[in-house]
């Protein structure tokens, strides 16, 4: 579950943390884990045959990157100001920096309605390619999700998972729970989701 | 002159040694060898027999491949030997960790005979960094006169490993059994065929067919 990286101080003036513009990690990014394996002949049968020789799959944690961005897109550094009802964007990506394609990406995040109001219709995605600067990834073609969790079912949805009464748990992918399309991410791409909150 | 003489000869057998060496290091494992005989009329019997002439016999050393594919065994990702279709012959891939991936293993029996008691296996890194073997999930290639042929793409073999078998060393008991070789506690040891300690059906099939074992697993 992804944390809130905004917090309210007092007045009408809220004084934001960026608490790291957060790397939630499903790991640390790029720590390769070997391993190598190859087919023998144990020896003893009818027919002898040659080793494969060792066969190397490399595996790398993918990170999960949640940033908070100004209406411009411009990724709010520490210690920023926002004023109560001012609208920012929260933005989720994943970089998937292999070739191969990850499959059945699933993502949470949990909204604290205490200091943010989802602003409804405002789920999008896009696709950009491995390695974009945060520039890059804003720039992407976005393309709107809808809230519901089906009909029409896309790859995302938000739904009202505690009081008090209002939207604020948003899942990407097959989610257990809260199921969306499964999202698979296709080799050297990175894929982005963003909505927009309000403070309070 | 004598010396100079002996030097060249040196000179000339290192040569030959370094070029078969060099040869062995391209050409691989898989040799053909040659062995000539013919049956002779010693003499001195009461008839005399005409020879029969040289028959040849060559033996090649069957070569094992080991391939990694994705998960719908749509891409082939690396191969070992390496095998230009696969990947642009590449050896290694880099996936995202938690990936479900299949391991293919074959033989082609390129001879002109059928195979019996054929044996292989293979040992899984199953350590945290390792793989986690998908229970169940071993199936092979018909080992009878519809196997793939031992010319047939590596896509076909795979589409051909149908036949599920189970990972029990028996009962009901198959070609091909996956254990628990050491201590962390998972599936890690494939063996195929009537291995040593860890015994399955012994396998045997045609000339010019290829036997696969598929199975499924995920990379940590």
């Amino acid at each position: 579950m992804l944390s809130r990286i905004l917090k309210r101080w007092s007045g009408s003036t809220a004084k934001v943390f960026v608490r790291a513009i957060l790397i939630l990690a499903l790991g640390w990014p790029v720590v390769p884990f070997a391993a190598t394996n190859q087919a023998v002949d144990p020896g003893g049968g009818g027919a002898t045959l040659s080793a494969s020789g060792p066969l190397t799959v490399n595996s790398v944690q993918l990170a999960l990157v949640k940033q908070a961005r100004d209406l411009s897109g411009a990724v709010m550094p520490g210690g920023s100001n926002v004023t109560a009802g001012q609208q920012i964007y929260f933005v989720l990506y994943v970089d998937n920096v292999t070739s191969v394609m990850a499959n059945d990406i699933r993502i949470t995040d949990l909204l604290n309605e205490a200091q943010f109001t989802y602003v409804a219709g405002s789920l999008e995605t896009t696709a950009v390619p491995t390695g974009s600067n945060d520039a890059a990834i804003w720039a992407g073609a976005w393309t709107p999700v809808t809230d519901a969790v089906a009909g029409p079912d896309d790859t995302g949805s938000i739904t009202d998972s505690v009081a008090p009464a209002g939207l604020d748990r948003v899942t990407f992918g097959a989610v257990v729970g809260q199921s969306n399309q499964v999202l698979n991410i296709s080799g050297s791409t990175l894929r982005a989701v963003r909505f927009r909150v309000a403070v309070k | 002159m004598p010396k100079h003489f002996v030097l060249n000869l040196a000179d000339v057998v290192m040569k030959r040694i370094l070029a078969t060496s060099l040869a062995m290091l391209v050409l691989g494992p898989v040799g053909v060898y040659a062995a000539v005989n013919q049956a002779t009329d010693p003499g001195g019997g009461g008839v005399s027999l005409t020879n029969s002439g040289n028959v040849t016999v060559n033996s090649s050393t069957l070569q094992l491949m080991k391939q990694v594919w994705d998960s719908a065994g749509s891409n082939c990702l690396a191969s070992i030997p390496a095998d230009a279709t696969c990947n642009s012959s590449a050896s290694s891939i880099t996936v995202p960790a938690g990936t479900t991936l299949k391991f293919l293993i074959y033989v082609k029996n390129t001879s002109d005979v059928s195979l019996s008691d054929v044996r292989f296996q293979d040992l899984l890194d199953d350590s945290a960094t390792g793989f986690t073997y998908t229970a169940s999930s071993i199936k092979r290639t018909p080992n009878d006169g519809t196997a793939p042929a031992d010319t047939a793409t590596n896509a076909t073999i795979l589409a051909a490993a149908t036949t599920a078998l189970t990972d029990a060393v028996g009962g009901p008991d198959d070609f091909a059994s996956i254990t628990d070789s050491n201590a962390n506690v998972k599936l890690d040891k494939l063996t195929v065929g009537a291995v040593t300690g860890q015994a399955n059906l012994s396998l045997s099939f045609l000339a010019h067919k290829t036997f696969a074992i598929l199975l499924t697993v995920t990379k940590n």
